[in-house]
């Protein structure tokens, strides 16, 4: 049974429009759209890019209602500009996400100053529920993919399964317990800069090693347990790559071995080895060592890290980072 | 009733009008297009065969896109354009 009819019942009217992900959103006001164009830095008629799949027009007032409606406040905002400039670049190529069967999700990674400007955790539960900033700043852009893009499951989007990470997808970088530069940091950005990274990602699944003490054996336990992405089919070798976000106590044993990043996904990667479907060869998972993507988040106490397997690269789709603007 | 904030955008979407039909393939070349799904080759292959030797095709020309998840690349599409008569695009599996 509905509600009784009640127009002034704003949240109940969006759901009628259509113009909600499920969950009921914070009916926008002109004072909170206005105080987010602020923060964003955004005139209202200033065009950001266009959104897949229905190149959409993503004007600083379209955005900023879809900000307000995912229950942005104004330290948010300029992590969600920074997401939307990323969805509208062509590298990043979001009509593959838009249209396409499958379910990977735009992940949004933050680094630097941004994380703490935006109340984005790093933590414990990093992917999970309970903190304002991942929840609210990756909904804001699958608001945007559905509302400016027109990406609606079952419409143009086909997705077969979806997935929760569609709900909202964004995390932080655990910088303070890598023993490693942050991911902006290699790719490009000054180290005291703020910064997004994003890339089409499915659900994270948990990798638990438990007891291993020696930088070999967990790279190469991670490496064979990497193999299991997509299909152990040696079809799907050509990905355009998986980040694997290390746990902190998992990282450390990298840390205290004196092992760089570069050579850690090394070893990942000659261990990441599957036999051919046709006549059991070994056969490499991944083209090279830089089809993985290495980070540290999460909480202390466990034993477990994530991996986050990438769309296809057949689907023209890359990582892309963007400096983030702080909050005006 | 409160104000309401319209989150959607219009779609950029242009409409086209649809080349006029050859009517008849017979001496005509026919470009193959791969959308670049997997066996997209083996599918438009043996469709080529059949419009040569059934429907008098004189030539079938293949053509493939660098990725599914993209529009063709305009020069892709010009090319087709100048050299062919028709084109066939084949979504694969």
């Amino acid at each position: 049974m509905p509600f009784e009819r009640d127009e002034s019942d704003l949240v109940e009217v969006y759901y009628e429009k259509g113009w909600t992900d499920g969950l009921p959103v914070v009916p926008p006001t002109r004072e909170k759209v206005d105080a987010l164009l602020r923060a964003g830095g955004l005139p209202a008629d200033d065009v950001l890019g266009e959104i897949a799949p229905n190149y959409g027009a993503a004007t600083g007032e379209k955005v900023a209602i879809n900000a307000v409606m995912a229950g942005c406040a104004p330290e948010h905002m300029p992590l969600v500009v920074s997401g939307v400039r990323i969805m509208a670049d062509k590298e990043f190529n979001l009509h593959a996400i838009g249209g396409m069967t499958d379910s990977a999700s735009p992940l949004v990674i933050v680094n630097g100053p941004a994380r703490e400007a935006g109340g984005i955790n790093c933590g414990n539960g990093v992917f999970g529920n309970g903190t304002r900033g991942n929840a609210v700043v990756g909904r804001a852009l699958m608001l945007v993919l559905a509302n400016i893009g027109g990406s609606r499951p079952g419409g143009i989007s086909r997705t077969m399964f979806g997935s929760p990470a569609r709900y909202s997808y964004c995390i932080g970088e655990n910088e303070e317990e890598s023993p490693w530069e942050p991911l902006h940091v290699e790719r490009g950005i000054e180290a005291g800069r703020g910064a997004v990274t994003m890339l089409p990602c499915e659900s994270p699944h948990e990798i638990r090693i438990e007891g291993v003490t020696k930088a070999e054996e967990m790279a190469d336990i991670l490496g064979r347990s990497m193999c299991s992405v997509w299909s152990a089919n040696k079809h799907h070798i050509h990905i355009s790559g998986v980040i694997l976000a290390l746990g902190p106590m998992h990282a450390a044993v990298f840390g205290g071995s004196g092992w760089s990043k570069a050579a850690t996904r090394n070893v990942i990667f000659q261990s990441a080895i599957m036999p051919d479907e046709e006549n059991g060869s070994p056969l490499r998972k991944f083209l090279s060592p830089e089809a993985i993507t290495i980070i540290v988040a999460g909480g202390a106490g466990g034993i477990y890290s994530m991996l986050l397997p990438g769309i296809a690269d057949y689907m023209g789709t890359n990582m892309v980072t963007r400096p983030v603007e702080p909050a005006g | 009733m409160p104000e309401l904030f319209d989150p959607t955008a219009k779609p950029n979407h242009r409409v086209e009008n649809l080349a006029v039909r050859p009517g008849s393939l017979a001496g005509k070349v026919v470009g193959l297009l791969d959308i670049g799904k997997p066996k997209g080759d083996w599918f438009l292959e043996a469709v080529g065969e059949l419009l040569r030797e059934n429907y008098g095709a004189r030539e079938t020309v293949y053509y493939r896109k660098p990725t599914h998840a993209k529009p063709a690349p305009g020069e892709l599409a010009e090319e087709i354009a100048q050299r062919c008569d028709a084109v066939v695009e084949a979504l694969a599996y």
